[in-house]
Order: C-alpha cells, then sequence, then structure tokens
C-alpha cells in the first residue's frame, strides 16, 4: 500500500458533499438513506448529515495500517472518537486490533513491554489532555528506557468544533507540549497529507537508534469531516540503518581491548535482538573479558562463565581491577565508575574507583538524542574514547577489528585470563547456593526460594521473565540460566512506579503469538497503581502468570527514612509510617479474581509454593492470565 | 562483694551486667528496621550483608552498629540503640538457625 494513491470511494470533497446535499433538497433522485436523512429534523447550524463518503479517518487508519502495527491500546476519549470507529468499522478492528485499557498510564505501559519483546511499537490512542496527562509518567518511563512507542493524541484544534464543555476542557492549544521533554519527535498535522507524512516519519524517527516514544496529533475535525483532498497517498516507510560508529576510532577501540590486561565490558542496553546477544558472547570471548551486565536488557546469558557477579550491588566493586572499561549503551557509567559519600555520611565527597590510567571506552547512540529538561543523561562520563554510535549496530566492526589485532601469543595469554575469569564466576554461582539456602523455609518466604520454585516450574518451558528482579535481590539472575532475548526485559526506565504490571501484559500479548509462558514477579506496591489492566489481560486473553513479590510495604523508602532518622539520632521505629502496606493487609487474589483472573493466596508457607505454580502455569498454558500471591520477605 | 565489683566493673566497660534477652532482640530486630536490609531471619540480600550465623564478636558487632560502613547502613549510636539493646539484638541474631547446606536442597543442586 506503501507509496500507492489511495482510491478512497466518493472522496469527492466537502464542496460537492454539500453541494449534494443541496441537489437533494432540491428534489433531485435521492438514496433511500439521504432521503431519510433528509426527513429527520435539522439541528440548528448543522450543514450536513451524514452520507456515503468517507471521514478522514478512514485514511489515517490506512497510513497507520501501512505501519503494521498489530495492536492499538486505548482507553476511550472523545477526541479521537472518528479513529476509534474507523478502526472498528473501516478497518475491522485488525492491524490494528483495540485493546481496552482502563486508564491512559497502562496504554503506555503495555506499549513500553510490547516493544522490549516484539522490536517495534504499539499504536496507543489518548486525549489530548487529560488522557495525555495520564500516559505522560509512562511515557517518560519509555523515553528513559529508549523504547518506541507511537502516540495518537486526540484534539480539537478549530474552536468552531468543540461542542460543549468538554470538548473545550479536552482542547489544548499544544498538545505535545506536556510530553515533549521526553518524546523524541512529534507533530500536529493540518491536513490528511500532512498526517500522512508525519505519521511516517514519526515511525521512522520512532525506530531509529536510539529508540524513543513519538507523538502524534489527531485533530478531532480532521478524522471526523469526509475527506477533502485529493490524490492522498500513503508515503513509503524507509527505515533508517542504526548508526554505526566511526571506523578508525573502532579500531582503536579493539587496540585498546586487545592489549588490555583486565578489560571489562559494561553492558546497559546493548541488545536489540538475539543478534545483539551473539555478537556480545563473540566479543567477549574473543578477549575473554568479564562481562558486566546492567540487565537492562538481555544482553549477555546469566550463565556464561565471562559473566560478572550480579550479586553485587553496588555494582563498582566489580569494575574496580579494570584497565580498559568499555561501556556499551551503558546507564550511568559515571556512577559505576566512582563512589559518592554514602547516605549515612554527611556532605558529599566523591572519588573515582578504577585505577588510575584506565581507559574508558563507550559505544553509544544516546549522544543522539540528549534533552535538557529532564536529567535522565546522569553525569558526564570522561572517556578516553567516544564512539557516537549503535552498540549493537556497530559490535560487527569492532570484533572483526579485535580479530585483526590478535596475535597467536595474544590469543594464548588471553586464554588463560579466561581461566581465571571462570573459576571466579562459577566461585560467586556457588556463593549464590549457598546463600539461597539460609532461611529457606521462613516465613515470609524467602526472594531464593521463591525464585528457586518458580524456575524449577518453568525452566522447561518456552519461557519469558517480564519482570525486573532487583528487587527480589536479583535471585532469578543469581539462578536462573537466561539465554534468549526475550527472557529478560530489563525495567522501568524512568523508576516510575506502575510500570510492572502493566508492561508485562504488554510483554505477555507480544509473546501470545510465539506461544511463550510469560512470568511476571510483580511488586505489590507496584501494582497498587493502576490494577485494572488485571481485567485488560483477562478480557483479552492474554496469558500471563503474574506471582507476587508481596512485601507489604515501600521498603526502599522506609529504608531510607530509617537512615535519615538514625543520622540524627533518631530511632527508625516510626519508618513503616506512610510507607507500609499493612493494616489492613491488601488481598490480592481477591483483587484479581474481581477483575476476571483465577488466582490463589496469600501463599505463605514455602512448600505450598510448588504445587500452586504447578497449577497456575497449567492455566496460563491453556491461554488465561493468572495471579498468585505471595507473602514474601523485604528483598 | 564480689560479684557487686564485678557487675561495676562490667558497667563501667560498658558490657551488659544481664544476660541479654533474645526476645527483645527479636522486636528490635523488627522496630529497628534491621530486616528490611537483612531479611527476617537475617539471610541478607542485594541491600544488606547476610547476618546469620555471623562470625563477628559482640564488641565487633557494636562497633559496626555504631559505626558502620560507608553504606546504606543506619548509624545506630547510643540515643538509638542502646548498649544494653545492642546485646538483646545480637542474642536474637545468634539465635537463628543454621541453614541446610545447599547439596542437601534439590532446587539448588548446581
Amino acid at each position: 500500500m506503501a507509496g500507492e494513491v489511495i482510491p478512497l470511494a466518493n472522496t469527492t470533497g466537502r464542496r460537492n458533499f454539500l453541494k449534494r446535499g443541496a441537489g437533494a433538497a432540491a428534489g433531485l433522485a435521492m438514496a433511500p438513506q439521504a432521503a431519510a436523512q433528509q426527513a429527520a429534523p435539522q439541528q440548528a447550524g448543522s450543514a450536513e448529515a451524514a452520507g456515503p463518503v468517507k471521514p478522514g479517518s478512514d485514511f489515517m487508519l490506512d497510513v497507520l495500517r501501512s505501519l503494521d502495527f498489530e495492536y492499538c491500546a486505548a482507553n476511550p476519549g472523545s477526541s479521537f472518537r472518528g479513529l476509534h470507529e474507523s478502526i472498528l468499522n473501516y478497518g475491522g478492528n485488525r492491524s490494528p486490533e483495540l485493546l481496552t485499557c482502563l486508564h491512559e498510564e497502562s496504554s503506555a505501559a503495555m506499549a513500553h513491554g510490547y516493544a522490549k519483546i516484539e522490536g517495534k511499537p504499539m499504536m496507543i490512542m489518548v486525549h489530548g489532555t487529560v488522557g495525555l496527562q495520564h500516559a505522560s509518567m509512562a511515557i517518560y518511563n519509555a523515553y528513559c528506557d529508549r523504547v518506541p512507542l507511537f502516540i495518537i493524541a486526540g484534539n480539537i484544534l478549530d474552536v468552531n468544533y468543540r461542542r460543549g464543555n468538554a470538548e473545550w476542557v479536552h482542547s489544548v492549544q499544544d498538545c505535545a507540549a506536556m510530553v515533549r521533554d521526553y518524546v523524541k519527535w512529534d507533530d500536529n498535522p493540518v491536513s490528511l497529507t500532512h498526517f500522512a507524512e508525519s505519521a511516517v516519519r514519526a515511525y521512522k524517527l520512532s525506530m531509529t537508534p536510539p529508540y524513543e516514544p513519538v507523538l502524534l496529533v489527531a485533530d478531532g475535525a480532521l478524522q471526523e469531516e469526509p475527506v477533502t483532498e485529493k490524490n492522498l497517498r500513503v508515503p513509503k516507510l524507509a527505515m533508517a540503518a542504526p548508526p554505526q560508529g566511526d571506523s578508525a576510532a573502532v579500531k582503536e577501540a579493539a587496540r585498546l581491548l586487545v592489549a588490555a590486561e583486565n578489560p571489562v565490558i559494561v553492558a546497559g542496553r546493548v541488545a536489540r535482538s538475539q543478534r545483539g546477544i551473539e555478537l556480545l558472547v563473540e566479543l567477549a570471548e574473543l578477549l575473554q573479558a568479564r562481562v558486566q551486565d546492567q540487565r537492562l536488557r538481555m544482553n549477555f546469558p546469566s550463565a556464561h562463565p565471562l559473566s560478572g557477579d550480579p550479586g553485587v550491588l553496588p555494582m563498582n566493586p566489580n569494575v574496580r581491577d579494570a584497565d580498559v572499561l568499555l561501556g556499551l549503551e551503558a546507564q550511568d557509567l559515571w556512577n559505576l565508575t566512582h563512589r559518592m559519600t554514602p547516605l549515612n555520611r554527611f556532605g558529599m565527597e566523591s572519588q573515582s574507583v578504577v585505577q588510575p590510567g584506565t581507559k574508558i571506552i563507550t559505544v553509544s547512540a544516546i549522544d543522539l538524542n540528549h534533552k535538557s529538561n529532564y536529567q535522565d543523561f546522569g553525569r558526564y562520563v570522561e572517556a578516553d574514547l567516544a564512539i557516537t554510535g549503535d552498540a549493537e549496530a556497530t559490535l560487527p566492526a569492532l570484533i572483526e577489528e579485535v580479530k585483526r589485532a590478535l596475535t597467536v601469543d595474544r590469543r594464548r595469554a588471553l586464554q588463560e585470563r579466561g581461566k581465571r575469569l571462570t573459576a571466579a564466576n562459577e566461585q560467586a554461582r556457588q556463593r549464590h547456593r549457598e546463600l539461597a539456602a539460609v532461611a529457606w523455609d521462613a516465613s515470609p518466604i524467602s526472594t531464593a526460594r521463591l525464585s528457586a520454585e518458580i524456575w524449577a516450574q518453568v525452566k522447561n518451558e518456552d519461557w519469558s521473565l517480564v519482570s525486573w528482579d532487583r528487587m527480589l535481590s536479583a535471585w532469578p539472575t543469581r539462578l536462573w540460566s537466561f539465554s534468549k532475548h526475550y527472557q529478560f526485559i530489563g525495567t522501568h526506565g524512568g523508576s516510575g512506579m506502575g510500570y510492572g504490571l502493566p508492561a508485562a501484559v504488554g510483554a505477555a500479548l507480544a509473546n501470545k503469538k510465539h506461544g511463550r509462558l510469560t512470568i511476571n514477579i510483580q511488586p505489590d506496591g507496584d501494582l497498587c497503581y493502576a490494577p485494572g489492566v488485571l481485567w485488560t489481560a483477562a478480557h483479552h486473553q492474554i496469558p500471563l502468570l503474574n506471582i507476587m513479590h508481596n512485601n507489604r510495604a515501600y521498603h526502599e523508602e522506609r529504608m531510607y527514612i530509617a537512615l535519615l532518622g538514625a543520622k540524627y539520632d533518631r530511632s527508625p521505629e516510626k519508618s513503616d509510617i506512610g510507607t507500609a502496606l499493612k493494616g489492613p493487609n491488601i488481598d490480592y487474589a481477591s483483587i484479581a479474581k474481581g477483575f476476571g483472573l483465577y488466582s490463589e493466596g496469600p501463599i505463605e508457607n514455602p512448600n505450598d509454593l510448588a504445587p500452586a505454580i504447578k497449577r497456575a502455569v497449567e492455566r496460563v498454558k491453556k491461554g488465561e492470565p493468572v495471579l498468585l500471591d505471595v507473602v514474601t520477605q523485604p528483598r | 562483694m564480689k560479684r557487686m565489683i564485678f557487675v561495676a566493673l562490667l558497667a563501667v566497660a560498658g558490657m551488659p551486667a544481664q544476660n541479654p534477652n533474645p526476645t527483645n532482640g527479636k522486636r528490635l530486630f523488627e522496630v529497628k528496621a534491621c530486616y528490611e536490609c537483612h531479611g527476617w531471619r537475617g539471610q541478607g540480600g542485594l541491600n544488606g550483608p547476610r547476618l546469620a550465623q555471623t562470625k563477628l564478636n559482640l564488641p565487633a558487632f557494636r562497633n559496626i552498629l555504631r559505626n558502620p560502613p560507608p553504606s546504606n547502613m543506619p548509624p545506630y549510636r547510643e540515643a538509638v540503640l542502646t548498649d544494653r539493646e545492642v546485646a538483646d539484638l545480637f542474642a536474637y541474631i545468634q539465635s537463628f538457625p543454621p541453614p541446610q547446606p545447599s547439596e542437601t536442597i534439590p532446587l539448588l543442586k548446581n
């Protein structure tokens, strides 16, 4: 369809349409439908009635369908009712299929989770004012997480078309202004031709690394009025090849890495695909270098002998011994290489934790899209070699340069280093198993026990863990074996709470057609922001195993209050006020049941976990979402 | 008389004169928010090290409480936790049962 003139039926224009209406009034032959319309009482100020023409929203949908959206998540809103109606009746509710959401934050977070599994954006629709306000935090999360979303915001720009107070309060002069700081690009098209071009441009920009959300305003009148423009066509989508690092800089990086005695690779959001994982493994094995995965994507197999210890927080001890540090789309690399005065001391000093003379190499596309207001870019890194380019796209060239620089003697020396790293890795994994055994029979259930019990039930399935595991002391990373790209999707990006559950539902939707078993270990506080997405999962029959990490508090915040109080010789005893989720305990199994899910819990005895998870897995494999409420230790 | 002198000397040295009370230590472990980072059984996690089967003795344990290393560990000085309470807390931590060897847990076998 792209690039062709779209033969919209009866696109004779509004002028002709009105003329036809006038002709009918003059007693010309009329179609039965038009006759019925003429018989109806005419509304004051109404110059037209519905007729056999197509609304602008049908053409908008033609454009959007050319971008191959599988789904469109939305909480219904009058400012995009035209597109909503076109999706259902013109598009047959296919490509995209409408997903009924109960909150715009859920729509955006679902799209966030979906994109990280599927590798392309989901479309969402929001009211240009209140809906976008609801969605804004989730959009910010996606922005910080470098994830593409395609946002359509409905708005009525022309005052003549605002039919009452609701449409005045839902209208805005510059719709995208409220999120412009954290979308990559936006536009406010004033014609259908303009909409078509901007939609294709927006998609292209969103999917050019660094991936980011984009926003397009769909004007209400443009959606709802008949098509008047001639020769409308859908522009061809020409996707941009991802930016690759400069070849001379890549060669220099390879030289430094091959000569290094102890290079460490820090992997942030490197792998956009399985190919990205394979490339990182190839580089690490060529260099016999440790990979410290920040677990913001599935970058590197967790059980690989060159994998750095995930059981350390903060991670900076793991880079202390590096003489060359390669940051690949690394997040907050400065913080990883420095120690700051912690919260239990007064004042603020910082010092580097890496050895003097350590060379820092960075490869990242993020410099291509920095903005000023929100400070997600982190502290400035004084790199010795900064390469602007997408890491996954740059890795093949880097690997080739490393191969060229490696001599036979150097390869032999690196193999010796690899043996040491492999032994250290095995020691760390054994230590994790020993630590997991502590409090094995405790109630509340330890997060290590919970993780091990889930692993036992899912490891022989084609599984996908779509929740972050840092809140569980990274036990899944420490005990499971992750190797496929879809087996882990990182985290929220902007630390905006309420991401977890809707992102899991969106990720599970993407996994559905692949027949994967999707697992979400769901923190209780996060679920409470917008639990209605459970209903969306039930309504659209999205298979998803939700297992609550119900520790009944916002523990990180409680720890901060306790720490700050003690620092000033005040007892931490009141630190649960405002942070604990007790009195009454929240009954998540009943909440889930109310939204239409099968649920069990609260489960407090660790010996009850295995049979409950087994029952839940069987139901999920039959295609339904399930929730198990498990009462857990804090972390 | 000798016993009174011994008790007085202990008090001067900052040592608790009475047997520590692990039941009170359990209460303190909760209300002073120790479990938040170290877990209800002192198993530890990414936010705090394991306390169960600690190799520290009471003076070393008290010293860490009073002067924690640079970290997110609160400084529990005398105004927040008396020496007597520290001893109770330490007694409770020492009461944590030893873990099963991981080799005997089928789910943790390599």
